[in-house]
């Protein structure tokens, strides 16, 4: 009789930390999932920077420096063996730097009226923003990760399994504003 | 956007005075519904209250009470019906069509100079349920069309109302959806669906979210206030950027109303919850200044909405798509009836006429050419003054007449045997009148309640049969006389005040020349679909024979 309680008892816990396991699997997986679409992103502002650099080149005489600087980060960025952290990183050097020349745009009247800068600015815009929503998405599945693995009793099998918390996207106040091209 | 001060010009130097023509329709329209309230209601109250009056009453009479509230009930609903329902209707929707033509669109017009006003049009249903924003059980009406361009974006909207009556025995309507329905060119395009409803939503309201995921936001205030689904979580975030979420949010809490909104393809669905018909003159009283600056907000919202979720910026790569400004109105009927709805020129007898028209017979020509069938044993007899149709009296009236004979028998018997079964002995001398009828007393014997009750409905309903059944109808010069039953002397119906020949289905009817009436005289019984146009003819043909 009380091996039969013994095994009972067992058999439940053995099916509560499969549950919980594949709980954190999931969990894990979402975050991967998602930081696949910001890298998706992310290389497609990746094609379209050169393209925006070369149509700018005609008309900012006086920001060669900031592109010729903007087409070395990307070339690095896209080049093979960059891990995820290091892209990242040059994303957001690009971002800086991108924005830094959409404000000075401003005083190129002729750039401003070119219709083929207009459009890649605008897909620009357009990847920020997809760049920007993956990004969110891609904290929410970081924070459900982490609260995953922090609550009791997943974090005794997080531990066990190397589960560890992973960092949330930092939202710069950059996010938030979206350069102004009409 | 016009200022307060501009819409209290707009009241003073043209509002009121057309408000203040509209106000003899209006004293019509609330003097139908008052006397239709009065008609139904002072019977209901008798019979709610009956218990208590019957306590003053003594009690040989506390039936009084309840007696006179169901034959007050019976006669105030259907003389409500008759008199105050259809000229009520009619009154109501001129009222309705000339305050929306003649004030509401003044009202537009200064709040949206940019953007169209239709009052009568509305959204079509199939952009109502795009989004599947909503439970798609219920009726739908839409009215009050707003449609034009604020900046670059191009937008509609519109009262919409959606309800269901649940059925059943504590039937009740359920209000899916009543106030401002959006339909906006959005400044993203989309490959899936995502939906914003508000948690205090109605489960009835909202509509199937299977098979769409249930996104949580990082802004808490509006998790708490909002449920997003969608069928992708990176393009729900996409759509509800963090300002996005703040002016849904500001939006929310100005309207204080539940917000519903929809994304999908290339357009922006978006509801605004206020559990009534906007922009509806009012019954009670005269329409006021309020009110009116009510609409003008109301207006204002429909313009506003474009620049308060930002979608005038179109800083990405989907341009301005002007296609929903072409989109079908929601009701493209060309009925006669509507036409002369949306011109505010109903009368009574105009919707009269179009419910008698629906049942398909009252079309004159029709009959025209209609021949004399070959099994008919009615006779028309032209040689007097006037034309003479005999219907004879028909195997009809002699059934009746039987089934009303035996009626009579049983319920006689009953009543006669009613005290001793009942065992109210004081009660048999009000019946000792009764001779013995034999059969009859036997099978009343049995059952002599239920007996008594039978014979009375039955007896009732086939005197009707035999009493009334149209004999012989004249058409003189100066009259219409009909036999009824077995009288010998007729009704006269004095032309030319009555003279118009009006076939329903199988029967047909004299009618007064001029105006309608609900209840015209039967003038045939029950024909049969080849004798009742012939006879409508014929009688028309009479009545212009013998026309002076």
């Amino acid at each position: 009789m009380p091996l039969i309680a013994t095994g009972l008892i067992a058999a439940i816990l053995l099916v509560l930390v499969i549950s919980l396991y594949n709980r954190l699997v999931r969990a894990r997986n979402g975050v991967e999932n998602a930081f696949a679409s910001i890298d998706v992103q992310l290389k497609q502002r990746c094609d379209l920077i050169p393209k925006l650099v070369d149509s700018m080149r005609t008309y900012m005489t006086h920001e060669r420096g900031t592109l010729d600087e903007l087409t070395q980060l990307r070339e690095k960025a896209s080049a093979a063996g960059a891990t995820p952290a290091e892209r990242v990183a040059l994303d957001t050097q690009m971002s800086g730097l991108m924005r830094g020349l959409m404000a000075r745009a401003e005083a190129y009247p002729d750039l401003k009226a070119s219709e083929t800068v207009t459009l890649l600015q605008r897909s620009l815009n357009e990847v920020e923003a997809q760049i920007a929503a993956a990004r969110r998405t891609y904290n929410a599945a970081v924070t459900s990760f982490n609260t995953a693995i922090e609550v009791f009793p997943a974090n005794l099998l997080a531990g066990m399994f190397g589960f560890a918390r992973r960092p949330l996207f930092e939202a710069t106040a950059d996010d938030r504003a979206v350069p102004g091209v009409r | 956007m016009a200022t307060s001060a501009e819409i209290d010009a707009l009241y003073e130097s043209t509002l009121k005075p057309r408000l203040e023509s509209l106000e003899g329709l209006r004293h019509e329209v609330k003097g139908y519904v008052t006397k239709a309230v009065l008609l139904v209601g002072t019977p209901a109250a008798i019979l709610f209250l009956s218990g208590l009056i019957s306590l003053a009453l003594p009690s040989s009479l506390d039936w009084l009470p309840t007696a006179v509230g169901f034959v007050g009930l019976f006669a105030g609903v259907g003389i409500a019906g008759v008199k105050y329902l259809i000229p009520g209707f009619a009154a109501f929707s001129n009222y309705r069509v000339r305050f929306k033509h003649e004030v509401a669109a003044e009202v537009f017009k200064i709040v949206c100079p940019t953007a169209s006003y239709a009052p009568l049009d509305g959204i079509a249903e199939s952009v109502f349920e795009e989004p599947g924003l909503f439970n798609t059980r219920g009726g739908f009406k839409s009215d009050d069309r707003v449609r034009g361009r604020i900046g670059q974006t191009p937008f509609e909207a519109a009262d919409v109302s959606r309800s269901y009556t649940t059925g059943g025995k504590n039937s009740r309507t359920v209000v899916v959806f009543r106030g401002l329905f959006f339909h906006i060119d959005f400044n993203k395009t989309l490959r899936g669906v995502t939906l914003v409803d508000p948690v205090g939503a109605a489960s009835t309201s909202i509509g199937d979210r299977s098979g769409l995921t249930r996104v949580t936001l990082e802004n808490p205030a509006f998790d708490a206030k909002f449920a997003v689904y969608a069928s992708d979580d990176v393009e729900a975030r996409y759509i509800l950027t963090p300002s996005m979420m703040e002016r849904i949010l500001a939006l929310q809490s100005r309207t204080d109303k539940n917000i519903h909104l929809g994304f999908k393809g290339t357009r922006a669905y978006l509801g605004v919850n206020y559990g009534r018909a906007l922009f509806e003159p009012g019954i009670k009283a005269s329409t006021s200044v309020e009110a009116i600056h009510e609409m003008a907000a109301h207006f204002a919202l429909a313009g506003g909405i474009v620049h308060e979720l930002d979608l005038n910026t179109r800083i990405w790569t989907k341009g301005v798509d002007d296609s929903l400004l072409d989109a079908p109105d929601a009701d493209d009927s060309t009925d006669a009836l509507d036409t002369l709805a949306k011109q505010g020129n109903l009368t009574a007898s105009t919707v009269w006429e179009a419910a008698v028209k629906a049942t398909g017979s009252h079309d004159e020509t029709a009959d025209a050419g209609a021949m004399r069938p070959s099994d008919t044993s009615i006779a028309v007899d032209r040689s007097g003054a006037g034309v003479v149709i005999n219907y004879g009296l028909g195997l009809g009236f002699f059934v009746a007449l039987s089934v009303w004979a035996v009626s009579v028998a049983l319920m006689l018997a009953a009543a006669r045997a009613l005290p001793e079964a009942m065992e109210m002995p004081d009660l048999a001398a009000a019946v000792a009148w009764i001779p013995e009828i034999p059969y009859a007393a036997r099978v009343a014997a049995t059952l002599p309640f239920a007996w008594l009750i039978v014979g009375a409905i039955v007896g009732f309903f086939s005197f009707l049969m035999w009493a009334v059944r149209v004999r012989k109808v004249e058409i003189a010069p100066d009259a219409v006389r009909i036999w009824r039953g077995l009288r010998p002397i007729p009704r006269t119906y004095a032309r030319p005040l009555y003279g118009k020949i009006v076939r329903v289905d199988k029967a047909v009817y004299v009618g007064k020349s001029e105006g309608f009436a609900m209840i015209n005289a039967s003038a045939s019984p029950m024909l049969s679909a080849a004798e009742a146009p012939w006879v409508a003819s014929e009688m028309r043909r009479a009545l212009r024979e013998t026309a002076r």
